[in-house]
């Protein structure tokens, strides 16, 4: 009976083991993904992705991907702001984006030259929706929601 | 897949998946140990239940402490579950002893964790760690007792152990200090300053050289691997490696050829069958062991590694594949190098070089030992006497273990902080 | 040092790693599936007693069920044991906790201790019935009886008997001496003696022994050059010839006058096959050697030597040497039972067995082995033609003394002069190969009896025909 019980259970363990180790390489695989650039991990959270690309004067190394993780982000020419956008068309505070929950929002900060919301002007504060389009300045921001 | 989104990094969201697995393993593993008993075996069924708790445990503190890279206990966890029933199975008395080392293993390894956040950083000195080696090597040379012909054991308060296990984690911290300051290398011979590279080779070349002396082979080549892979990394000329290599050739040749022990081991290896009851009986046995599981192996329990000579210790593996079959090996094999793998990516990541060095270092140490053990019980290099990580019987082995793996552990949390960190600050300044 | 370069190294490394696990990997699997099978039988394995413990191993039996080897109770263990002692050592082996084991004890080990890959449900069930499990038992093709004559034959002498059943390559009787008592007991008793004994009683000469075959291989050159389309050479035989300045006389210089083939090979002229060798030439001789099995391997129950012939580029003289059947030609007596059988067997040699098949106790059978051609030696009419001339050796040239009362019978003596051969003391071997009845062969020998000094004719053709006559009784009432 014992022999019996020994002969089945090599060929169960063999296969756990084996599974065990095709789950693991998967995660490992999917992590390897993730680390092919620093900013790729930041593409699986939501975030700002900068469309434009920005002739910098003032040597600053402008990301590309901004994930916007705090309640409440400030985008504006000012060091204050979570992404700080030097364009001469930015106000010093120009835009804020809040995360309530799982749900962000954009709000335009009574800036000097206004913003644009995939294309129509930013009146009042409005929910973002992946895919939207931010633009300030010169500057064009597409949200994703993150997590592909 | 569909990862969500979540503050810091997915590392964890798939975490429990695979431990589950392992869990499953332990209930099939220690399943069968207890009903192999007559009429039932209670010990196995503790051991397997107190390791069921200790895998869920230790997982669930680094998960919700998000102490670093959490599949580096994951892959541990099947490694020692898979260790402790060989090592019951095999004798149950000792059994029980390596469970408890395995426990004060995993203690330790926390507590590696918590002493380097501490202390990192603190001790850099190339002497000093140079130093603490000289000092392991003149206690035992003078204290050690001799076991099984190698005087390489210290007898304290009625337990044995092996300083090399230690030796060799300081030596890469000490590799680590040499090539990441190598300025406090600098010496003065006769009025001229000598080049860092050579005090450094100077240094480590002896060090094998005592490990040689005390006929602990299988060091000696983790020595040297080590230690070749980390100038090949660090330095940036090739050739001062390429050198190395052929200087160690030809030493290795010279000795080959004068050290009549050296010659009885590479014969051994290359024609075991000559002297098949003598010089050659060990590896034969473990042939034999391994040929006669198939690749699904006997069965746990259903063979006969009580032939296989030291099967505790320097054979588990041949035990494993014997009754755990081919595919049981390759398994194992499959782990520990999912395990580099993970130390390596940590190696990479780590900017500041002398933790890149350590961290590299400890993998590397995995690596090789994993390799020279391995390959010697399946003929494929000769046979040398060192343990294979986390599975071998032994205090020593195991708490060494533990202990690189927690050093591991406190740099990948290390790393992971920091990354998290500059994730939630924004890019900018 | 750039901090981008050390990483790339570090990559380097992983990649180092990556490559001696797979090596690891590798030589395992390798090890698994070929290196292993080479070394499991060694007797240093201690498994295979392990096993053996276990389990009651099973019979060995003649073609009728006579029990040739099996293992009995005594005191706390088990013995194995050979009732019929020495009479096949040779082919069945031993079976020893010390010495290891040999020949069909250890090709057969899996199946005699019981272990089969064909039976998964059958081992599930031994596993939960509660009795002492049984191996399996061997049925050979041999038949006790005319072993028994075979060896009564060679009496003190050292040599070989092979016996096939030409139209199955059964193999019906086998012996080989200086032979031994497998026993266990006797053999511990006797090792030292057994191993530093000149005669090498342990040499399996049947099979793994290798000779000069004399006239024997006449049957060859003669197919060699029907063949070639030679067969109607014809010459003056005068006692002797002369070849490439070397000469090649008959035995006792007899002249025999004008010879053709049929003449030659009754009365085994060396002269004319000297000089036939010559119109076939080394490249076909060589070929219609192969074709017969000369040089070739084939799988068989018991380690066996492949026989031997110079290579084609050999000269003149050695051609020559070649074609009477000496030179550096080198035969096994299977070998040569095998070409008499593909003789009989209308050109078509059959693989020789011995192992009829595998049984569980109660008479099932696990399986069976099929007779299988395995070359095509010669064609019909070849066959049919040496048939006659192998007749006529029988009934009126040198084989006389292999006459059966009543059977016609086929045959070739041949006396081959060996290392041990000297002008004065001839220590030449005795060979006889044939089959009976010539008309529709029932069994086919090869007989030799090494350095005899004998010729074949006088001493090897009487054994082949006690050897025959007495199976063709046998089987009469099977």
């Amino acid at each position: 009976m014992v022999e019996l019980i020994s002969m089945a259970a090599k060929y169960v363990l063999v296969v756990i083991i084996y599974v065990f180790i095709y789950k693991i390489v998967q995660l490992i695989y999917t992590d390897i993904r993730m680390l092919m650039g620093r900013d790729s991990v930041a593409a699986l959270l939501p975030h700002l992705k900068l469309m434009t690309p920005m002739g910098t004067k003032g040597a600053q190394s402008i990301a590309e991907i901004y994930p916007i993780l705090r309640p409440e982000s400030l985008i504006g020419r000012s060091k204050k702001c979570l992404i700080i956008l030097p364009d001469p068309y930015v106000s010093s505070e120009h835009v804020r984006i809040d995360k309530v929950g799982d749900k962000f929002f954009v709000e335009d900060l009574e800036s000097a030259n206004g913003t644009l919301l995939n294309g129509k002007k930013l009146e009042r504060r409005i929910e973002l929706k992946d895919g939207d389009k931010v633009s300030l300045g010169r500057i064009d921001l597409v949200f994703s929601e993150g997590g592909r | 897949m569909g990862m969500k989104a979540k503050t810091g990094t997915s590392l964890y969201t798939h975490f429990w998946g695979p431990l589950h697995l392992v869990a499953l393993t332990i209930l099939v593993l220690f399943g069968q140990l207890t009903l192999m008993g007559s009429p039932i075996d209670f010990i196995p069924l503790i051991m397997g239940a107190s390791l069921l708790l200790l895998i869920y445990f230790v997982g669930w503190v680094i998960r919700f402490n998000r102490l670093g890279d959490p599949y580096l206990w994951t892959i541990v966890a099947m490694l020692i579950s898979l260790g402790q029933a060989m090592q019951y199975r095999l004798s149950p008395v000792n059994g029980v002893k390596q469970f408890n080392w395995i426990l004060i293993g995993v203690l330790v390894y926390l507590m590696v964790y918590v002493l380097y956040a501490t202390l990192h950083g603190r001790f850099r000195s190339v002497f000093f760690h140079y130093g603490l080696l000289i000092a392991l090597f003149a206690i035992t040379l003078i204290f050690g007792t001799e076991i099984n012909g190698a005087r390489n054991w210290l007898k304290l308060g009625g337990h044995t152990f092996q300083p090399s296990e230690l030796g060799k984690i300081v030596f890469v911290f000490f590799m680590a200090a040499c090539v990441t300051t190598p300025e406090r290398l600098r010496v003065k011979w006769s009025g001229r300053e000598i080049d860092p590279k050579f005090v450094m080779m100077g240094l480590v070349y002896v060090l094998m050289g005592f490990f040689a002396i005390q006929r602990e082979f299988g060091t000696a080549m983790l020595i040297f691997g080590v230690y070749l892979t980390f100038i090949y990394v660090f330095e940036r000329d090739i050739l001062f490696t390429v050198y190395n290599l052929g200087l160690v050739s030809v030493l290795g040749f010279v000795a080959f050829k004068t050290v009549s022990h050296i010659e009885v081991r590479v014969d051994t290896w290359l024609d075991p069958w000559i002297d098949i009851g003598g010089t050659g009986y060990q590896i034969t046995q473990s042939l034999f062991a391994i040929g006669s599981g198939g690749f699904f192996g006997s069965g746990l329990g259903m063979g006969y590694p009580k032939f296989i000579p030291a099967v505790r210790t320097d054979f588990i593996f041949a035990a494993i594949c014997e009754e755990l079959g081919i595919l049981g090996g390759i398994a194992v094999i499959m782990l520990f190098f999912i395990l580099l793998y993970r130390g390596m990516k940590l190696a990479l990541r780590i900017e500041d070089r002398y933790m890149k060095a350590v961290a590299f270092g400890l993998t590397m140490t995995i690596g090789y030992q994993t390799f020279i053990i391995i390959g010697g019980v399946i003929k494929l290099i000769p046979l040398t006497g060192i343990t294979l990580p986390f599975l071998s019987y032994g205090g020593s082995s195991m708490v060494s273990s533990f202990a690189t793996l927690g050093l591991l552990q406190a740099l990948s949390g290390q790393i992971l902080r920091k990354e998290a960190a500059q994730l939630e600050t924004g890019y900018n300044q | 040092m750039k901090l981008d370069t050390i990483n790339s190294r570090i990559l380097h490394s992983l990649v180092l790693a990556g490559v001696l696990f797979g090596l690891l990997i590798t030589s395992l699997t390798w090890f698994e599936l070929r290196g292993k099978n080479d070394i499991m039988g060694n007797a240093f394995n201690k498994r295979l007693i392990a096993e053996e413990e276990e389990v009651l191993r099973g019979r060995i039996v003649d073609r009728k069920g006579e029990v040739l080897a099996e293992t009995l109770p005594s005191e706390n263990s088990k013995i194995r044991n050979y009732p019929e002692k020495r009479l096949y050592a040779h082919i069945i082996g031993y079976n020893s906790a010390v010495y290891g084991k040999t020949l069909l004890e250890a090709k057969y080990n899996s199946e005699l201790i019981g272990k089969s890959n064909l039976e998964f449900f059958q081992q599930i069930q031994k596993m939960l019935s509660e009795e002492t499990p049984k191996g399996y038992d061997l049925r050979l093709t041999i038949s006790h009886a005319l072993q028994v004559v075979a060896r009564e034959q060679l009496g003190d002498r050292h040599g070989a008997v092979v016996a096939l059943d030409p139209k199955t390559g059964e193999i019906l009787a086998m012996v080989s001496t200086p032979d031994f008592n497998p026993n266990a007991s006797k053999l511990e008793e006797n090792w030292k003696t057994l191993i530093e004994n000149e005669n090498s009683p342990l040499l399996p000469r049947a099979t793994m022994g290798l000779y000069p075959p004399g006239s024997i291989f006449k049957v060859i050159t003669a197919a060699a050059a029907i063949e070639a389309g030679k067969g109607d050479y014809t010459t003056e035989d005068l006692g002797t010839t002369v070849i490439d300045g070397m000469t090649f006389s008959n035995a006792g210089e007899k002249a025999h006058g004008d010879v053709d083939l049929h003449k030659a090979l009754t009365v085994s002229s060396n002269v004319y096959f000297a000089e036939l060798s010559q119109k076939i030439g080394a490249s076909a001789l060589i070929d219609k050697a192969k074709d017969a099995g000369i040089t070739k391997s084939f799988e068989f129950d018991l380690p066996r030597t492949d026989s031997r012939i110079g290579d084609k580029s050999m000269g003149k003289t050695e051609l020559a040497a070649t074609g009477i059947g000496q030179g550096k030609l080198l035969v096994s007596p299977l070998q040569m039972a095998m070409v008499a059988a593909g003789i009989a067997n209308n050109g078509t040699i059959m693989q020789p067995y011995l192992v009829k098949s595998v049984e569980k106790e109660e008479g099932s059978l696990l399986r069976t082995t099929d007779a299988k051609s395995l070359y095509d030696m010669v064609s019909a009419e070849t066959a049919a033609e040496l048939k006659a001339m192998m007749v006529s050796v029988v009934e009126e040239g040198t084989g006389t003394r292999a006459q059966i009362s009543g059977v016609q019978v086929a045959g070739k003596t041949g006396t081959a002069q060996n290392e041990k051969s000297t002008e004065s003391d001839s220590k030449d071997h005795a060979w006889f190969i044939g089959f009976a009845p010539a008309e529709d062969p029932q069994i086919a020998v090869a007989v030799l009896l090494e350095y005899r000094g004998e010729g074949g004719g006088r001493a090897a053709a009487p054994v082949a025909a006690k050897v025959m006559s007495a199976w063709l009784k046998l089987s009469e009432s099977e």
